[in-house]
């Protein structure tokens, strides 16, 4: 039996898909009602049953967000709702309400109610507080130390999910009206308008004190806890979790691939050393642009955890996805993603295989023409590969 | 109702809100306000005392929790405000759950949770400061009541672990005191509002520059909770003491004469309702 539970984001059934493929154990996802990327959300009902179905088929399990902080007004349908996914079979809703989880426990009582990182808890007794009132989980607030995640994991027996890579929240998640008031937009309803992300003047007695160049930015690294997997897997955390529900089919498999990969080797009783964790890192880097940090984990809060610099998020390393593999010729097809031309080294990596390279010599479109260069995305290739590949593997430029 | 006031950095102590306030917010060992001398001062002028656990709660705070709210539980202490549910548990274990108040600051927006809590034994919760006139008004009467709000004063929109000043102090190789009493101001680069922005050795916390003050507001409000708090942090105590005086005899015919003369009176103030007319379900 796996020691900890990956949990990874999905914002679509295909990503779902992937997620599980690449080595996720269970995925959580938002419908279109009631969660905090509702407006994100490509979940249709009849794509959450799809969801649990597959899941349950890879033995995954598959989550569903019903966080938003309510008001009344968002309130109706709410056990209906919650009946319908108790129908299709999912194993869990991550809530913030403490009002909501005696309606799951009254009226969808199969459903476990995992209680979203939004009720920041921090702490032993509110852990077993939450117990008391039906919880079966509860997400921890990322402002953890990992020294503080082992005194609450001693000191409580409700099941404890943390966030170990991916956006996180400057503030108190749950706890902050920037966007509110400064966009009327709601971080707690889905609206979160990355005020915390924007750039600040600051003054002191009318005299300004920022840099101009540089100026003063609440936003935060992203958290990448690689190192810290071995500790966590140490003290029996219920559930590792990715963040992103907004991010692409690469960027999940890339991840979940990473940190599944270090969690099997623990379930092994392998050491994890430097040179792993180097490989691994890089593997992560591979997914995003923004930089990391290992968030509160160490117990450092400095400027060194801060994002003051503008970044762009989205890295072109992603060229196709696999749908098919020619054993007979050596081709595979694929879906193209971003531009990369013959002579490029290509790196495929997949589900539970080593990364293997080539430098590509020759690929072809659907009329078997020659072609020297893609730059369209979505449109269907046929690259010479030197190996067999399988579908749902994936194709990346190696710069 | 009653009249609560919160006193930080106001240069208020409380025997100034004698006659025009019903109780003062002080602090406690996790709070924002360390100052327990105060106590005395405020029983000594009539005013009820109500503590304020405003902090997040870790592991290693856990104990002098228990050992501060067995001392609470003995004084003669109102209430007890408080956001971390730790608080709730411990108090449970202690049987002090009707002194708490719930104030989650921004978590409280709806009918099922004030209700859940209130069935939890807590005396009173406060409710989201995001939330409308409409809205307010329909939680405070499925509650029965049990309500507070925060009409009055600078609204927190964000606190968090981090360092941000003294963080952003060092990266930018400024030498300042990130813990300046009374905090900075923060300017986003293509606005014209500031925001305050202080930090102490456990959270930084952003406020809003503007003070709330619906007057015409708190006239519709008041019977429908149990308690109005006036939020005096870093705000100026003739600021303070000015709106406490207006809302002495505030009236539906005077409360719009009274709002405007505030802002004449203090013209380098910028005065809002908070959210009560501002609703905030914008989607991107």
């Amino acid at each position: 039996m796996k020691k900890c539970e990956l949990l990874a984001p999905a914002k679509d059934l295909h990503k779902a898909k992937t997620a599980i493929r690449y080595g996720a154990d269970a995925v959580y996802i938002g419908g279109k009602e009631y969660s905090l990327r509702a407006r994100a959300s490509n979940f249709e009902r009849e794509d959450i049953a799809e969801a649990v179905a597959f899941a349950h088929e890879h033995n995954a399990r598959l989550y569903v967000t019903v966080n938003i902080v309510f008001h009344d007004e968002d309130l109706y349908g709410i056990k209906e709702y919650l009946q319908y996914l108790e129908s299709i079979g999912v194993d869990a809703v991550i809530i913030e309400s403490p009002g909501l989880v005696r309606i799951v426990k009254k009226y969808a009582p199969k459903l476990e109610c995992h209680i979203s990182t939004q009720l920041s808890s921090l702490n032993s007794a509110s852990a077993d507080l939450l117990k008391s009132w039906g919880a079966d989980r509860v997400v921890l607030g990322r402002e953890l130390s990992i020294r503080e995640i082992s005194q609450v994991a001693a000191n409580t027996d409700l099941p404890l999910e943390v966030f170990i890579h991916g956006g996180m929240c400057a503030n108190y998640s749950g706890r902050c009206t920037l966007s509110n008031y400064m966009t009327l937009r709601d971080a707690n309803r889905g609206g979160c308008a990355q005020s915390c992300r924007w750039h600040y003047r600051i003054y002191k007695d009318g005299e300004e004190l920022s840099d101009p160049e540089h100026t003063f930015s609440m936003g935060s690294r992203d958290l990448q806890a690689a190192a810290f997997l071995k500790d966590m897997h140490r003290l029996g955390i219920a559930s590792l979790k990715i963040e992103g529900r907004m991010k692409s089919d690469y960027y999940i498999a890339t991840v979940v691939r990473a940190y599944q990969t270090i969690l099997d080797k623990l379930d092994a009783g392998e050491e994890i050393g430097e040179e792993d964790l180097a490989f691994f890192g890089n593997e992560l880097n591979k997914a995003e642009n923004r930089p990391f940090a290992c968030g509160f984990l160490d117990g450092v809060m400095d400027e060194s955890k801060q994002l003051y610099e503008e970044t762009a998020n989205v890295r072109h390393d992603y060229v196709g996805y696999v749908r098919e593999y020619d054993p007979y010729n050596g081709l595979a097809r694929i879906e193209t993603r971003n531009p990369f031309a013959v002579g490029d080294t290509l790196e495929v990596f997949g589900p539970h295989k080593e990364n293997r390279r080539f430098v590509l010599t020759d690929m072809f479109n659907e009329d078997w023409e020659l072609v020297e260069e893609s730059h369209t995305p979505m449109r269907t290739l046929w690259l010479m590969v030197p190996f067999e590949t399988e579908e749902h593997d994936m194709v990346r430029l190696v710069k | 109702m009653y009249k609560i006031v919160s006193l930080l950095n106001s240069g208020l102590t409380p025997a100034a809100l004698q006659g025009l306030a019903d109780g003062v917010i002080l602090g406690s060992l996790f709070s924002r306000y360390d100052d327990l001398s105060l106590y005395q001062e405020a029983r000594k002028n009539g005013l009820q005392v109500y503590i304020s656990i405003d902090q997040m709660i870790y592991e290693e705070d856990l104990e002098l929790l228990r050992s501060y709210l067995s001392v609470i539980k003995t004084k003669e202490i109102a209430g007890v405000y408080f956001s971390d549910l730790a608080v709730l548990n411990e108090a449970k274990a202690l049987g002090m759950q009707d002194m708490l108040i719930y104030d989650p600051l921004t978590l409280l927006t709806n009918s099922l949770d004030t209700v859940f809590f209130l069935k939890q034994g807590v005396q009173s919760c406060v409710l989201a400061r995001e939330l409308t006139l409409e809205e307010i008004t329909e939680i405070c009467k499925n509650a029965a009541g049990k309500v507070d709000l925060q009409l009055f004063g600078p609204l927190i929109m964000a606190v968090s672990r981090r360092k941000y000043l003294q963080s952003y102090f060092d990266y930018a190789g400024i030498d300042e005191d990130s813990k300046a009493e009374g905090g900075y101001l923060l300017q986003e680069l293509s606005r014209r509002e500031y925001y305050r922005i202080t930090e102490n050795e456990k959270e930084s916390i952003v406020y809003t520059k503007d003070f709330a003050a619906p007057y015409k507001e708190y006239l519709q409000l008041q019977p429908l909770c149990q308690r109005v708090i006036l939020c005096g942090d870093h705000v100026k105590g003739e600021l303070l003491l000015r709106v406490l005086q207006d809302l002495q005899d505030l009236t539906a015919e005077n409360a719009e004469e009274k709002r405007r003369r505030l802002q004449e009176d203090f013209p380098q103030e910028s005065f809002n309702d908070a959210y009560l007319y501002r609703r905030t379900n914008l989607r991107k």
